[in-house]
């Protein structure tokens, strides 16, 4: 028997699918729906949006027959289904909604169509309606192939770094996404912020987006993958906006016409969202939702066992300072404990966690000439805000490492070993510590 | 008395849209078929649309057992909609030159989705035909409903409005 599985790209849209259902005297009403929604495979969900007939039906008998078609091959199914519940709220209803608004700015039908629930349905049999199958133009290119070599590039990962890295690089060099970006639940879980992107002018490393907003913050605060397959206003980010300049522009496209963001959990814990978009409408389909959410699982443990693994080797003895050299002018550098934003000269470099990490380098570097500095040590010390368990301190540690090298030739991180790393100082300092407003 | 279907109303459904029937059986299990094209006679009272017999075969069955009809009448290229009903849907042949009208609907219908990037090939394959398959379903429309995508839509609209 067939599934929702086999009839997916019937649900992508381009051909209008319709809902026939009967009324208490018998008449039989006939209905466009905007969206058939993948639910499983044996559920769907179609949009509700106007109180109408076939609402009034359904909610009387629940059955009704919907009709689905291919876009590309015009093969057409019969679905027979029942109603069984409305969910007005929650991941499917997020989905849908974001995919309604793409479907509705493409057809110029923004503003009239709105998402009022995600009507759920079991579907009791598939049937191919009788009629010419076309062959398809371009085959669509298998998924698993490149799915498998990316996942055998995760596992000869050692670091974070590396692993972020490879990550989108393998999405461009596998599966062909030039667009990609990494970002990782900030501790407060309000935010996400950038650590890896690929294919933009700037990194926008450091970045932020709010827990809700867009694709990718709906997608975190759902858990749950968010794909758009045509540009709509209400999911673009702002043309990188700064209010404040402790902001750094948001890297990605002005105006992407896809956008598939897919959450990245692990232990059951959210850790970040994989992000990727495209210049051309329709270029991420249910399969490519399928293989990033594989890869994100796999990212997602991969990102946990090299946190553990950074702290691995044991603190070696303190090694003494390369002192910096003299005869330059010092470089100030003030921070706002208020929000443990940290400015070098008058340039923002970051703020939060990743801050006062940061700021504790250049208090002990200033006081002692330490140079030296292991995870652990940051884990234990009191004056960085971390959470006892799932502190993201690597993820902090490269976002640092990122912002000092996209920002700084006079300061910067370097690794030394599991756990372990070296502050580099090219240059006096001056440290300005400025107390709340 | 005045025709459910307005002279608008008549050209509408007549011409590029795409059409689609919906019938029920006994246990009032709907079925749901393209129409291939539509013809409404000179006084609005009474509508025939084309269809496969082979393709449309379930539903064919039920409106030959029992004739209550829902069709509906959509213009891709603004969405605007219209449903009309009817109880008294009967199955009739087809007569000569009804292979060249379903003909010319395709290619009108064809010529309206070719914007939204829809192949010749592609309409000819959803509105295609059996040969000899063709036949009619004709009504007497007896409610006509707005079904365009807005805070309209299901309202049923008045004869003559």
């Amino acid at each position: 028997m067939l599934s929702v599985d086999h009839i997916r790209d019937c649900l992508e849209g381009g051909v209008p699918s319709l809902i026939a259902t009967c009324d208490a005297e018998g008449m039989p009403n006939l209905t466009y729906v905007s969206q058939v929604h993948y639910v499983d495979p044996e559920h769907v969900a179609l949009s509700f949006q106007f109180f109408n007939k076939t609402r009034e039906n359904i909610l009387r008998d629940p059955r009704a027959t919907v009709r689905v078609a291919n876009a590309e091959t015009a093969v057409e199914y019969r679905l027979d289904v029942e109603y069984l519940r409305t969910e007005p709220e929650g991941p499917l209803f997020e989905r849908m909604k974001a995919k309604l608004a793409g479907v509705a700015s493409h057809t110029g039908m923004a503003g009239v169509f709105k998402l009022l629930g995600a009507d759920v349905y079991r579907v009791r049999n598939i049937e191919q309606l009788p009629g010419p199958v076309l062959a398809l133009e371009r085959p669509h290119p298998p998924l698993l192939p490149p799915l498998r070599r990316m996942g055998e590039r995760i596992a000869a990962c050692g670091g974070l770094d590396e692993l972020l890295d490879r990550t989108l690089a393998g999405l461009e060099e596998l599966f062909g996404i030039r667009h990609s970006m990494l970002l990782m639940l900030d501790e407060g879980g309000r935010r996400l912020y950038t650590v890896a992107s690929r294919g933009y002018g700037a990194s926008g490393v450091g970045s932020e987006i709010a827990l809700g907003h867009g694709v990718i913050g709906v997608s975190a605060e759902q858990r749950t993958p968010i794909r758009l397959s045509y540009a709509s206003m209400d999911y673009i980010y702002g043309a990188a906006a700064s209010g404040t300049a402790a902001e750094i522009p948001w890297p990605g496209l002005r105006e992407p016409q896809s956008q598939l963001a897919v959450p990245i959990a692990s232990g059951g814990r959210l850790q970040g969202v994989l992000y990727v978009e495209s210049l051309e409408e329709m270029a991420f389909c249910y399969e490519h939702e399928d293989a990033l959410a594989a890869l994100a699982v796999t990212l997602g443990f991969a990102m946990q066992a090299l946190a553990q693994d950074g702290d691995a080797e044991p603190d070696g003895p303190a090694a003494a300072a390369d002192a910096a050299p003299a005869d330059k002018a010092a470089l100030q550098v003030r921070y706002y404990p208020e929000d443990d934003s940290v400015f070098l000269g008058e340039d923002y470099l970051i703020k939060g966690v990743a801050g006062a990490i940061f700021w504790k380098l250049l208090r002990d570097y200033q006081r002692d000439g330490r140079t030296e500095f292991s995870n652990r040590e940051l884990r234990l010390d009191p004056s960085i805000p971390l959470p006892d368990i799932a502190d993201n301190l690597e993820a902090r540690l490269l976002l640092l490492h990122r912002r000092l090298q996209e920002r700084s030739s006079l300061l910067g991180l370097e690794k030394t070993g599991r756990g372990r790393f070296r502050l580099c100082v090219r240059q006096p300092l001056k440290l300005v510590e400025v107390a709340g407003a | 008395m005045v025709p459910e279907l307005s002279r608008a109303q008549a050209a509408f459904i007549q011409g590029p849209v795409s059409i689609s029937l919906a019938a029920r059986d006994d246990a009032r299990r709907t079925t749901i078929a393209r129409g291939l094209a539509c013809r409404v006679s000179e006084a609005r009272d009474q509508i025939a649309i084309l269809v496969c017999a082979s393709r449309a075969a379930p539903l064919v069955a039920e409106l030959r057992a029992e004739g209550w009809v829902a069709a509906s009448y959509s213009l891709p290229a603004t969405h605007e909609t219209l449903q009309v009903k009817g109880r008294d849907a009967r199955v009739e042949p087809a007569l000569p030159g009804d292979e060249a009208r379903a003909a010319a609907h395709r290619a009108a219908f064809a010529t309206q989705i070719a914007v939204a990037g829809f192949t010749a090939e592609f309409t000819e394959a959803l509105l295609h035909h059996e040969p000899g398959q063709l036949c009619w379903v004709r009504f007497t429309p007896a409610a006509v409903y707005m079904q365009t995508p807005g805070p309209r839509a299901g309202e049923r609209l008045r004869p003559g409005a």
